[in-house]
């Protein structure tokens, strides 16, 4: 679920931090520049592990504040395929189920990665496991779900350039900045899958 | 930014969750606010609201596996235990001590090919070692199991009106 990343950067520490420990302000600007933060073909960033090598910082001129290369670790949220999380049920649609883990609520699982014999429910709004003829398991919304990861979708998303027509849509670009930068793509097929009291 | 190493190494979600306890420990976050609270308002130190969010979610989410019955020792001492009697690859003993399996439709779900590689007793055997370092918590499934008759009077309740 969670790795360790090696990442270096050059880092500003602003003047008002020089009272402090240099370690403790430099992981306090990277905490303040990582943490949350999705980084592209990474994964989400939680926060700095520890510190690997930190280099003499550098000034320069016009600007009071010192320039530092450091290398660091820092705990990612990267699910490897395969794995298998818990989540709950966000929300259900024709398409597939939405589940949320608190933390990260972008994991998708489509309609085709459920268990076979599955169904929409329009007037419920969940999907409906017919597991034999007499048993039919709900997937209800706010249930706990255990799911297999399948997919990871890394999304680079560009900063808006400047408009170059007056007539640009701009309809295409707000679905496009809806999409989430991250997002896990699951399956629930095999045994244990699914709700997790139907298992217990 | 440069990403030097993007694997470097796995960390369990035990490891995670002592992290970000230390984080909340060091900074004050954890304190509740509550008559003293402007008392514990002062002492919060190092404002960064993305840390702070992320650091509860991820928390809050660990505790609702029972995280907290886990320590340094009965989880590095059940990972010797498993990887010295059975023949699991890493991810999978991480797995195990992630999800702490307590039936075999679980366990089978964490490790691949799990009825080809090993027989019911192995398997039982891996279970009860979990069993073992990670006691089941009994009181609380039933406890969960109120809530979950509770919800669903509640749910007949708003049909029938």
């Amino acid at each position: 679920m969670f790795i360790l990343s090696r990442l270096s950067d050059l880092i500003r520490i602003p003047p008002d931090q020089f009272h402090k420990e240099a370690q403790t302000s430099i992981i306090y600007e990277l905490n303040k520049k990582y943490a949350n933060k999705i980084v592209h073909n990474l994964g989400l960033i939680v926060s700095v592990w520890d510190l690997i090598k930190v280099d003499d910082g550098l000034i320069k001129p016009g600007d009071g504040s010192s320039y530092i290369k450091c290398e660091v670790r820092v705990v990612v949220f990267r699910p490897f395929v395969g794995e298998v999380l818990t989540g709950w049920i966000e929300k259900c649609s024709p398409e597939g189920i939405y589940v949320k883990c608190e933390f990260f609520n972008d994991i998708f699982i489509p309609k085709d990665m459920l268990f076979q014999n599955c169904e929409y429910n329009i007037n419920e709004s969940a999907w409906i496991w017919k597991m034999d003829e007499d048993t039919s398991l709900y997937l209800d919304v706010n249930e706990k779900i255990n799911f297999r990861v399948e997919k990871e979708i890394f999304l680079n998303i560009k900063p808006k350039g400047p408009k170059l027509y007056d007539d640009e849509e701009p309809e295409e670009e707000t679905l496009e900045t809806k999409k989430p930068k991250y997002s896990v793509i699951g399956s629930c097929q095999a045994d244990g899958m699914g709700c997790v009291s139907w298992w217990e | 930014m440069k990403i030097e190493l993007e694997r470097e190494k796995l960390l369990s979600n035990f490891e995670v969750y002592q992290h970000l306890k230390q984080i909340q420990k060091d900074n004050n976050w954890d304190l509740k606010t509550n008559k003293d609270g402007k008392k514990d308002r002062k002492v919060r130190k190092a404002f960064n609201p993305d840390l702070e969010a992320i650091s509860r979610d991820i928390v809050s989410y660990l505790e609702k596996s029972n995280i907290q019955e886990q320590t340094e020792e009965n989880v590095s001492n059940c990972i010797t235990d498993l990887a010295s009697k059975f023949p699991l690859e890493k991810i999978e003993v991480l797995q195990v001590i992630n999800s702490k399996p307590r039936s075999f439709v679980s366990l089978y779900a964490v490790v691949e090919e799990c009825d080809q590689r090993f027989s019911e007793e192995q398997s039982q055997e891996i279970l009860d070692i979990v069993n073992q370092y990670f006691p089941s918590e009994q009181g609380e499934e039933e406890e969960g199991e109120e809530e979950e008759e509770g919800a669903v009077a509640e749910n007949e309740d708003v049909e029938m009106e």
